[in-house]
């Protein structure tokens, strides 16, 4: 019988118990009787053979296993009365590890969202983005264009292939409403470049033209989720972007696959892949392509990018007008992913470990004090026969049925306080909009329930089982005083650690806001427009639309500026311009290329921004300037 | 009466109970009669060992019960033994064999033969 069936069914177990006994019993008064003996006789014979009938039950009940799970029973029981009895001292215990528990939960569901779930894609750390770097300018994440993409695609050896993408600004409609939505051109090998299983369907076959794969999150919000999306048409519009591909988009495409859960692509996040095609007639300048590379298993990131380093001195035997200061360099995917707040997060993980150990320690001393009000009550138990183990197993049932209360009400804030964390997650941070309290989170809250359960029975079950009385005596005052007087200092010192630890955390996230990016973001709205590249083709067509849209909005109630720009602060341009820099007593032009944004002259003043040198565009009454 | 309770190790009771119930189902109170008539007497298990020792060969699955009507018309619980019973019965009782040979032949030299 296994211990869980004997729990369920114990009544019944008891009256077998009862009945099988008493049939002995019976029997042998019986077979007394027929040797002679008289009833009264019979009975006291069989009671001496026999000895105590409950200790004969109990050691049956002892031999059939799963005793721990009933003492476990009593015991809670007797110690929801204890604690019962002092609610101050209960609810104070309770609310402070609810409060490490709900801590610890926290940053572990927020840790395991961006640091330990990582891109749905295969051997990761094979993966590295390509860049280019400008030494002069200081410029980091230069992407490639088109000539030099085929370069790298074809030369080094390190890789098992490269791939590229560039975002595109898509419109398309679903019944009679337009949608936009931010798509990307891949190059058709970038499934097995990044390691991508796809949740459904294909990936692009050879005549790739017309087909595109979608992401999940596409599919469930915008297109409804339904079992029939394979095989769906998209009418698809390329929003107007300067210098985008040679070739319009605008086309029908069908939906042959679905992209995993969770697949978001570090500065390019996209509803719609669709089949890049390169030109050969693409500009020498136009950049725009994010480029991916799977290295070979046997080869190191050094060893590739030493490689890659040559492929750019061979770009730049090619072009002499090319930048000098032009290098590439690989960048793990992980690493720009998950981006600087690693430390961060490792930071808030030991600051929420280390208030779980003061709570432990906080919650360990309050039991140790009461231990001192209890001792008549310990002392009369012993008394009446309770073993060390017996007392030890009760202080040790209190101190886990205060973190199993604890932990569960930690756990309910936990639950409040993520989903509020998860709202409001800013979009540098991946994953961190998808942060919940899963089961992972509720198993480190189980053991942290735990660890703490022994941690609050430790100091009082030595203190009990020292061994001796616990009457207070001068010298055992002496040491308990001592014990406390450690934990007090203890705590102490850990406040201390978790503070500064938090402060630093709280210092880097206030470092990364307005002093660099130049702006107070507070009373600003913003929106996308991506206008349809065959209708507005004209430049006056485009600035028609958007002076008059800026006019309209500026003539909203409450509005104070409007303005236009490209590409919105902060977020990644990669277009870039080539310059000819004549720079005085140079013996001949350079190349440089430097990002730029197209502005409205009310962009500026829209977002407070100041200009350091010079002025803003005025506002031309033609709006000539767009 | 002189009770052979503490004589008796648990491993031996156990070995005892499971010869007796590999005669043929038996209810608890029958064992202890069997065990002492068989044993002329030496052998007597009071029902605070004999119960509990059930119970536990029970809960290792050496021992099956069944609920049965006895000649009297009584419920009782006949016990019966599993396959895992008769070969930790067999096993039992051959290293049981063994050892008691050897004890034998220990005490039965001849004060003096060392030498």
């Amino acid at each position: 019988m296994k211990w869980w069936e004997s729990l369920l069914r114990r009544k019944e177990q008891e009256t077998r118990l009862d009945k099988g006994l008493s049939f002995h019993i019976e029997q042998r008064v019986l077979d007394l009787r027929r040797s002679g003996l008289n009833e009264e006789e019979a009975q006291r014979r069989v009671r001496l053979e026999f000895g105590g009938m409950d200790q004969v039950k109990e050691d049956c009940r002892d031999a059939r296993g799963a005793r721990w799970i009933e003492r476990f029973g009593c015991d809670a029981r007797y110690a929801v009365r204890v604690l019962s009895r002092r609610r101050g001292f209960a609810a104070t215990a309770i609310l402070a590890t609810a409060v490490g528990i709900a801590t610890i939960t926290v940053v572990f569901s927020i840790v395991h969202a961006v640091l330990l779930k990582s891109l749905p894609i295969d051997h990761i750390d094979r993966v590295v983005m390509l860049w280019q770097q400008d030494l002069g300018s200081g410029r980091d994440r230069i992407s490639l264009s088109p000539a030099e993409f085929r370069e790298y695609s074809t030369g080094p050896a390190s890789f098992d292939s490269i791939a590229a993408i560039r975002g595109v600004s898509l419109n398309t409609t679903l019944g009679y409403q337009p949608v936009a939505v931010d798509g990307i051109e891949v190059t058709t090998n970038i499934f097995e470049t990044l390691g991508i299983r796809l949740a459904r369907g294909r990936a692009f076959g050879p005549a790739a033209r017309g087909e595109a794969v979608i992401s999940s999150e596409f599919w469930q919000k915008t297109l409804g989720g339904g079992e029939d999306v394979l095989g769906r048409v998209l009418t698809l519009r390329s929003g107007f972007a300067a210098g985008s591909s040679a070739e319009p988009l605008d086309g029908d495409y069908v939906v042959i696959g679905i992209l995993p859960n969770n697949l978001k692509l570090p500065y390019r996040d996209a509803g719609i892949w669709i089949p890049l095609a390169l030109h050969s007639q693409d500009p020498a300048a136009a950049g725009g392509l994010l480029t991916f590379g799977r290295l070979r298993p046997d080869v190191t990131l050094a060893q590739a990018s030493s490689e890659v380093a040559a492929t750019a001195r061979h770009l730049q035997q090619l072009s002499p007008t090319r930048s000098k200061n032009l290098t590439t360099w690989l960048v793990p995917l992980r690493q720009e992913d998950i981006g600087d707040i690693t430390p961060s997060l490792i930071l808030l993980a030991v600051a929420a470990a280390l208030s779980a150990l003061i709570v432990c320690a906080d919650v360990a001393n309050m039991l140790l004090s009461t231990l001192l009000e209890r001792e008549h009550e310990l002392e009369t138990r012993r008394a009446l026969g309770a073993t060390r183990g017996a007392l030890l197993r009760q202080l040790l049932t209190e101190g886990t049925i205060l973190a199993l209360a604890g932990a569960g009400a930690g756990v309910l804030l936990a639950i409040w306080i993520v989903g509020v964390i998860a709202r409001m997650a800013p979009a540098s941070i991946p994953r961190l909009n998808s942060a919940r309290v899963d089961g992972w989170a509720l198993g480190v809250a189980v053991v942290a329930a735990l660890a703490m359960a022994a941690a609050f029975s430790i100091a009082p079950a030595l203190r009990s089982a020292s061994g001796r009385r616990l009457t207070l005596r001068q010298g055992n005052t002496a040491r308990g005083g001592r014990l406390r007087e450690v934990l007090i200092v203890t705590e102490f010192a850990l406040a201390s650690v978790v503070l500064s630890g938090a402060g630093l955390v709280l210092a880097s996230a206030r470092a990364m806001e307005p002093a660099v990016i130049g702006y107070q973001p507070s009373r600003e709205l913003t929106f996308r427009v991506a206008l349809r590249q065959s209708k507005y083709a004209l430049p006056q067509s485009r600035q028609q639309f958007f002076t008059s849209v800026l006019e309209h909005l500026r003539a909203l109630p409450g509005v104070t500026a409007a303005g236009a720009v490209s590409i919105l602060p902060q977020m990644d341009t990669n277009r870039n311009v080539e310059l000819q820099v004549d720079a005085a007593g140079a013996t001949r032009f350079e190349r440089s290329s430097v990002r730029f944004r197209v502005a409205t002259p009310g962009y500026f003043s829209s977002l407070g921004i100041r200009v350091l040198a010079g002025f803003a565009m005025p506002i031309l009454p033609q709006g000539r300037l767009l | 009466m002189a009770s052979p309770k503490s004589d008796l190790r648990q491993g031996t009771l156990d070995l005892l109970i499971l010869k007796t119930v590999a005669l043929g189902p038996v209810h608890g109170y029958a064992i202890a009669q069997l065990l002492q008539q068989i044993s002329r007497d030496v052998v007597q298990v009071p029902g605070g060992s004999l119960y509990p020792a059930l119970h536990r060969l029970e809960n290792r699955k050496l021992l099956a019960a069944e609920w049965w009507q006895t000649e009297t018309g009584r419920e009782a619980k006949f016990y019966r033994l599993t396959r895992r019973g008769r070969a930790h019965l067999l096993a039992g009782a051959a290293s049981w064999q063994r050892l008691s040979e050897a004890v034998g032949l220990i005490l039965r030299i001849a004060e003096g033969a060392a030498r």
